[in-house]
């Protein structure tokens, strides 16, 4: 044995180096089990589709409740929360570590940074037609418009709260990166808005199974139109829309409800109990006490309550008693679709757009009568003659009943006060104290990203 | 075979001593407990062990210190790790809780490391071991009932023979991407003795809480409730339904269950050991089986470890040595909840005093309307940890001939972990009435293999006498792979190792695996130049599965000297100087103990995702890094050792810098990003320190012998980067501290509390400014404290007299602060908590002075809109001494001994945690929290929040060898 091991001594050294020079790459490559890895995941159209719902997923989870949530919670509607996140939103102060303002926030990111992914791999799909490589850049383009207009909107002062639009607005982000980005100004952000908007109506179909179409772009751009107060813009497109043929005004004050979908331009679906995305409209507005109820003073400044079919919606509990409150039945259903563009704000975009260029008054006035004769029981329609001015007056009375508790009335507020130069004031404070605006995770600052200032509504 | 042995008489002892690694070269001295008095120059001839190998202890040019077997086992401990505390400069043990088998935390040189875990990397017998505090993460049970699993629990303590701690980079950067935070080289026993010796120890001891948590009667929770409810401005007999108790006011009078004292008892220990040593000319085992018992003081606490290593050396015929070493052991910790998830923490918190023992149960609404008693939730929930773990290793080294030697060794590390939990039916009724089967049994397993091989070739030359040269050259591979299920029964009679379940009843779910690989390329080369002059440069090349596609190896090089200026004639003449050294090194190390899969970008499934739209999605499920590398941190150090007067004194200063760049941190990315989190190299910290040791012998006589060992260590610590990112960026789970540049890690970022206003009684703060307003807020948070000591050390005492020894250690921290985070619940506002007793030193009517507000039920009333803040009236000064241990021995007479074939006896008392010395008015001054993941292991030490103190105890020790 010994001999053995003298003779083939060299064999050590020798195996001792085959072994040093055994420099295997799979050897230290050990990629995650139970996830597959980018590069063996997208490999055609298929791949890119679903990648693409993924975005539509995270969409779907902020404007399925969430995001009305939080902008009604900013408006005048709702009576004080008892939940203390929705306290501070409420108050116009939120702090830095809000945990909801904080989900909503990156709620809205994830959707955009899922729709970016889709962008960065669209080559990795091989049969890819160019057809299809349109609609997908035009989803993407569509899901980014919608996820910044929204943050634009909620986390930095409105539109022309300075001539220039040079106050700081939002990250922009247009593909995927882990570089912390700057705060673009709002006039940056709004351009970036309105060319992925521009790309998104040229590349989208008219229709596309319950995703976005160029129809639901084009009302988009009115909406981020009429929030510049570019009246010009925003008729044009929501007219485009109106005439299309594509939607027709349905029967029914709930545009919420089943009978409302001939309405709906883009819209969450929910495709029943157990597959539903109207989950925090239910919790938040329907179940139990709601969190978000009428605030009673809103309420009594109605009146015509018996008379209109909107405010009929709305029930008191508790009639008269202490714990009084008053919610809305509109989102009583077990599950809905939720429409984020319909026809009915696309008329009251229409309207106001128009008297305001005043132009072509009588569609002004078809537009509003419709809505009137829907809305009440004894309806006392405008007269054909009704001036701008007297259009305008009444379409902002409608408009403050009619898209209640969807999310539109605190940027009404500001449009008016930023735009329209009157004094909007929300349970005391004026539409542009600083705490008017929600307020970001701490994560957000960095050295190239100051966040707001924390309240100073007095 | 026979024949052969024949032919080796030569065998010496030398293959019973270790090393991983080539030749012999010279046999380790023996302990200290075989002899009074120890060799009196120790440092000259001594052997230490280094990475891949071992040197003599004077040509050692790295920063290395020695703990030896006797040192880890005189005082009984949770885990052998917390005994390094104290015993070598600059390694800063902070032992854990009070619970049985807790894990201490341990940092070599200062904190450099945010996200990636900080530990040090512990190496036993060769491989570098299964050391994931937070290995079940994905089974959301790491840190479940307040405590994470401990991977160092399970060894043996009288498994070690000697412990080496690397902590500069001529030492570490062997290791190269590991090293940075310093290596602990575990080595284990072999025999030593010639023939067959047998050793046996015993041990029994009682513990109970150094501190014992005290809360307010429920009386005192009354009258402060009572106060609150008027100060608000309610009237009428206060309501207790406004912080959700359903208790009525005029039942919960005069209750005062003492919910803390039904939770401590007196821990009881006991520990027995038996070692077996055997060595023949060419063969040589140890054998030691050990059963350990450590109740800790929390009732139903405890960790039972039932343990066998058999270590054997073959020498089958000349230059050819055979090492095995094998170790089966199984870990049991009976567990019960602490802390934040219930027991001892509930009754520090959530369990009024008011509660009566006895639920009250509403036969209207079928519920409880008070909690179950927590006495009763401990002694039906039924709930074990297991581990199962063998650590085996071969070795077999070759010498070619008298120059060059080739080793090869091969190492396993299996780890094979339970958590058992069984609820019966009579437990779940109480919170779900409807509940009809016989009882919920859950367990999460997870096994992990964890192997290694590594191949040296050592030469060793010898040039004109005067030149010594040795080259090492090796190659390592390591991969560990780790695979989890959860299983769970809601109809089971009992636990799920205990009760046979039919496979039917079993639900499998998670299947987590985790694999991780290093491949590794290193050499080292010494030059020694006429016994005085040293030269070591050693260099690694890391591969490792968790390095980004761009970085896919880092090296790691290193140089260093040293000089024995003792040998030149100079120093020669002063005779009181006996050795004196001076040594200076620089090199690189890293740390690469972080997330496997950081590194990828993946999708997640779409089976795994919920559909929209009626259509299944993919979504990204990791942001893919492609840079992402090893954290580098360049280590210059010098210093300079001395021994005078015979090795009556011995001296050893050391000063260090560490510069760490591409600290991996766990951002939490700006959200716009869209991503939650990601692992990124981002950070730059600084550690710069000075060590010192200080050993003298203050009486040496033949009957007596009076020892001092005094060490302290200084360490200043400054994040000197975080990129673009702000002080939030770090996710850490739990930790109330963060991350701010020119600041140590672990920063109290508070606001700053500015008292009482004496004349309302409401709490102030100060803004950004300084300014003192009413309104809390987080924008106006600054640094004021952080976790980290100034310096920390220990003085330890030993006297001889005859048979009689008499050793006391006091350990010392200076500086840091501790944060209460619990008391912005105990001490604030009235909720539904139980109260510290420093809370009757409130604010009770206009002209009181005192820090602690009035009464209320409501935040508003604290200036905030969220009801827990923190500020830094719950921070204290972390200063603090402790008699660690003390202990007193009397070695048996050899006359008595000899007449009964014992060879030596010895009987011992220990007491550990007798005293304490700290103006901190907390429970424990020392603290070492449930942390969640390895960010809050890094960040939050003295932190803490309804952490049990540790226990403090008595035990009597026999031992014995024949």
């Amino acid at each position: 044995m010994k001999k053995l091991f003298k003779t083939s001594k060299y064999i050590w050294a020798i195996a001792g180096v085959a072994i040093l020079g055994t420099s295997c790459e799979k050897m230290i490559e050990t990629p995650p089990p139970n996830e597959i890895l980018v590069e063996d995941a997208i490999n055609n159209t298929q791949d890119l589709q679903l990648l693409l719902n993924g975005s539509y997923n995270e969409i779907a989870n902020t404007f399925g409740g969430f995001y009305q949530t939080m902008a009604e919670l900013l408006s005048d509607n709702p009576a004080l929360p008892n939940n203390n996140d929705y306290r501070e939103v409420y108050n116009h102060n939120v702090l830095f570590f809000n945990s909801t303002s904080g989900a909503f926030y990156s709620q809205l990111y994830r959707g955009i940074f899922r729709a970016n992914f889709v962008q960065d791999h669209i080559d990795d799909a091989k049969d890819l037609t160019p057809a299809d490589r349109n609609r997908i850049l035009g989803e993407v383009a569509f899901i980014r418009a919608l996820g910044h207009f929204t943050a634009v909107r909620m986390y930095a002062q409105t539109y022309g709260y300075t001539a220039d639009n040079s106050h700081p607005g939002i990250a922009i982000v247009t593909k995927v990166t882990t570089q912390p980005q700057a705060r673009e100004t709002v006039a940056t952000a709004y351009a970036s808005i309105e060319q992925d908007l521009t790309n998104a109506i040229a590349n989208l179909p008219e229709t596309n199974n319950g995703y976005a179409t160029k129809w639901a772009a084009k009302a988009l751009m009115a909406q981020v139109a009429f929030q510049k107060g570019d009246y010009a813009t925003a008729g044009t497109n929501a007219l485009e829309v109106i005439n299309s043929g594509a939607f027709t005004f349905a029967d029914t004050v709930n545009t919420f409800h089943a009978s409302a979908l001939s309405e709906h331009i883009y819209s969450i679906i929910s495709y029943g109990v157990n597959d539903q995305r109207s989950g925090a409209y239910t919790s938040n507005f329907a179940a139990g006490v709601p969190a978000i109820v009428l605030a009673k003073q809103v309420y009594s400044g109605f009146n015509d309550v018996d008379n209109d079919k909107r405010l009929g919606q709305l029930e008191v509990i508790n009639k008269g008693a202490q714990n009084e409150y008053i919610k809305t039945t509109q989102f009583d259903a077990p599950f809905f679709d939720i429409p984020v563009l319909h026809l009915t704000q696309m008329y009251y975009i229409a309207i106001e757009s128009l008297a305001k260029q005043n132009q072509d008054l009588n569609t002004a006035v078809n537009l509003m009568n419709a809505l009137i004769n829907r809305a009440y029981v004894i309806p006392s329609t405008l007269s054909s003659t009704a001036t701008a001015n007297e259009i305008l007056t009444r379409v902002r009375q409608e408009r403050r009943i009619e898209l209640i508790f969807q999310g539109d009335r605190i940027h009404e507020i500001k449009r008016l006060g930023a735009i329209e130069g009157e004094r909007m004031f929300v349970r005391g404070h004026e539409w542009n104290c600083p705490g008017m605006m929600m307020q970001f995770p701490i994560t957000e600052k960095t050295d190239i990203f100051e966040i707001n200032p924390t309240g100073g509504c007095n | 075979m026979r024949k052969v042995y024949h032919r080796l008489k030569g065998l010496s002892l030398i293959l019973a001593t270790l090393g991983a690694a080539g030749s012999a070269q010279a046999q380790k001295s023996a302990p200290a407990d075989t002899a009074i008095n120890p060799p009196e120059v120790e440092s000259v001839g001594d052997v230490v062990i280094i990475g891949y190998g071992r040197q003599n202890r004077r040509n050692v040019v790295g920063s290395i210190s020695t703990v030896t077997g006797k040192d880890i086992t005189e005082v009984p401990t949770q885990s052998f790790e917390a005994s390094l505390q104290g015993k070598a400069a600059g390694v800063q043990v902070t032992v854990g809780s009070g619970m049985a088998g807790s894990a201490s935390l341990i940092r070599i040189r200062g904190a450099a490391s945010i996200s990636a875990a900080g530990d040090p990397l512990y190496v036993i017998d060769g491989i570098p071991i299964t050391q994931d505090y937070f290995l079940n993460r994905s089974n959301g049970y790491n840190y479940g009932g307040g405590f994470a699993n401990n991977p160092l629990a399970s060894i043996n303590p009288e498994d070690i023979e000697n412990i080496e701690i690397l902590k500069d980079a001529a030492a570490t950067s062997i290791y190269g991407s590991r090293g940075a935070n310093g290596v602990i080289l575990i080595t284990t026993k072999r025999a030593r003795k010639k023939g067959l010796k047998f050793d046996v120890s015993t041990r029994f001891g009682a513990a109970t809480p150094t501190k014992m948590p005290t809360m307010i009667s429920g009386d005192e929770w009354l009258q402060l409730y009572e106060e609150a409810w008027y100060n608000d401005g309610n009237v009428g007999k206060p309501n207790l339904s406004a912080i959700g108790v359903r208790m009525n006011w005029d039942d919960a009078q005069g209750v005062n269950t003492d919910w803390v004292s039904k939770m401590i008892g007196v821990g009881t220990k006991q520990s027995y050991s038996l070692g077996t040593n055997y060595a023949g000319k060419n063969f040589a085992i140890k054998d030691i089986v050990s059963w350990d018992d450590n109740g800790a003081y929390i009732i139903g606490n405890s960790y039972q470890r039932l343990s066998h290593r058999l270590n054997a050396d073959i020498r089958p015929f000349k230059g050819m040595n055979i090492q095995l070493s094998h170790s089966l052991s199984r870990g049991t910790n009976n567990r019960v909840d602490a802390a934040w998830a219930g027991g001892l923490g509930s009754a520090m918190s959530t369990m009024l005093n008011i509660y009566p023992q006895t639920p009250e149960y509403d036969s209207a609404s079928g519920t409880y309307t008070t909690p179950i008693g927590l006495n009763t939730l401990r002694d039906l929930k039924n709930w074990r940890s297991i581990e199962i773990r063998s650590i085996n290793n071969a070795s077999l080294s070759y010498e070619i001939n008298k120059n060059l030697s080739i080793n090869a060794s091969g190492s396993i590390d299996y780890m094979d972990y339970n958590e058992y939990i069984y609820e019966p039916a009579e437990l779940i009724l109480y919170y779900n009435k409807n509940y009809k089967q016989a009882g919920n049994a859950k367990w999460w397993p997870r096994w992990t293999n964890n192997y290694n091989y590594f191949v040296t070739a050592n030469y060793n030359k010898t040039f004109n006498e005067k030149h010594d040269i040795s080259v090492m050259l090796g190659n390592e591979y390591q991969r560990s792979v780790s695979e989890s299920k959860f299983v769970e029964n809601f109809d089971a009679t009992g636990p799920v190792d205990k009760v046979a379940i039919p496979d039917t009843a079993l639900l499998s779910r998670y299947n987590t695996p985790y694999t991780w690989a290093f491949l590794s390329f290193f050499g080292r080369f010494n030059y020694s130049f006429d016994k005085k002059f040293n030269v070591q440069l050693t260099s690694r090349w890391d591969g490792s599965s968790r390095f980004g596609q761009n970085n896919r190896y880092g090296f790691f090089p290193a140089a260093a000297f040293g000089y024995i200026i003792s040998e030149e004639k100079f120093i020669k003449r002063i005779k009181a100087i006996n050795f004196m050294k001076i040594r200076a090194g620089i090199g690189k190390s890293g740390n690469a103990n972080f997330d496997n899969y950081a590194r990828w970008g993946t999708i997640t499934p779409s089976g795994n995702l919920p559909l929209y739209n009626g259509q299944p999605q993919l979504a990204p499920a990791r942001l893919e890094n492609p840079n992402l590398r090893w954290e580098s941190t360049t280590n210059f150090d010098a210093g300079i050792e001395v021994q005078m007067f015979r090795g009556r004194v011995s001296t050893e200063f050391t000063y260090y810098s560490k510069s760490t760049k591409d600290v991996i941190m766990n951002v939490s990315i700006p959200t716009h990003i869209g991503f939650g989190s990601f692992y990124d190299n981002v950070g730059m910290i600084k550690n710069e320190g000075l060590e010192f040791t200080l050993k003298t012998v203050n009486v040496r006589t033949k009957k007596m012998r009076w020892e001092t060992n005094i060490n302290v260590a200084r360490n200043w610590n400054a994040i000197t980067s975080i990129g673009v990112y702000s002080p939030d960026a770090i996710s850490g789970g739990t930790n109330d501290t963060r991350v701010v540049v020119g600041q140590p890690v672990g920063t109290n970022f508070l606001v700053r509390y500015a008292g009482v206003d004496a004349q309302t009684g409401t709490p102030r703060y100060y803004d950004i400014n300084g300014n003192v307003t009413d309104k809390w807020d987080p924008s106006n948070r600054v640094a004021v404290g952080n976790i980290l000591p100034d310096a920390f050390g220990n003085i330890s005492n030993t006297i001889n007299y005859k048979n009689w020894e008499l050793n006391a250690n006091i350990y010392f921290n200076i500086g840091g602060n501790i944060y209460e985070s619990s008391l912005k619940r105990q001490m604030s506002l009235i909720t539904d908590w139980n109260m510290d007793p420093r809370v009757m030193d409130r604010w009770q009517k206009p002209g009181d002075v005192t820090n602690i507000p009035r009464m209320t039920l409501s935040t508003f009333n604290h200036g905030s809109t969220t009801p827990w803040i923190n500020t830094d009236l719950w921070l204290q000064d972390g200063t603090y001494a402790r008699l660690r241990s003390i202990s007193i021995g009397y070695r048996l007479p050899k006359n008595w001994l000899n007449k009964m074939r014992f060879e030596n006896g010895k009987i011992m008392v220990v007491g550990t945690n007798l005293l304490t010395w700290t103006k901190f008015t907390g429970l424990d001054p020392e603290i070492a929290r449930d942390f969640e993941n390895a960010t809050d292991r890094n960040m939050s030490g003295s932190i803490t929040y309804l952490t049990p103190p540790q226990e403090k105890s008595i035990s009597v020790a026999i031992n014995f060898s024949f």
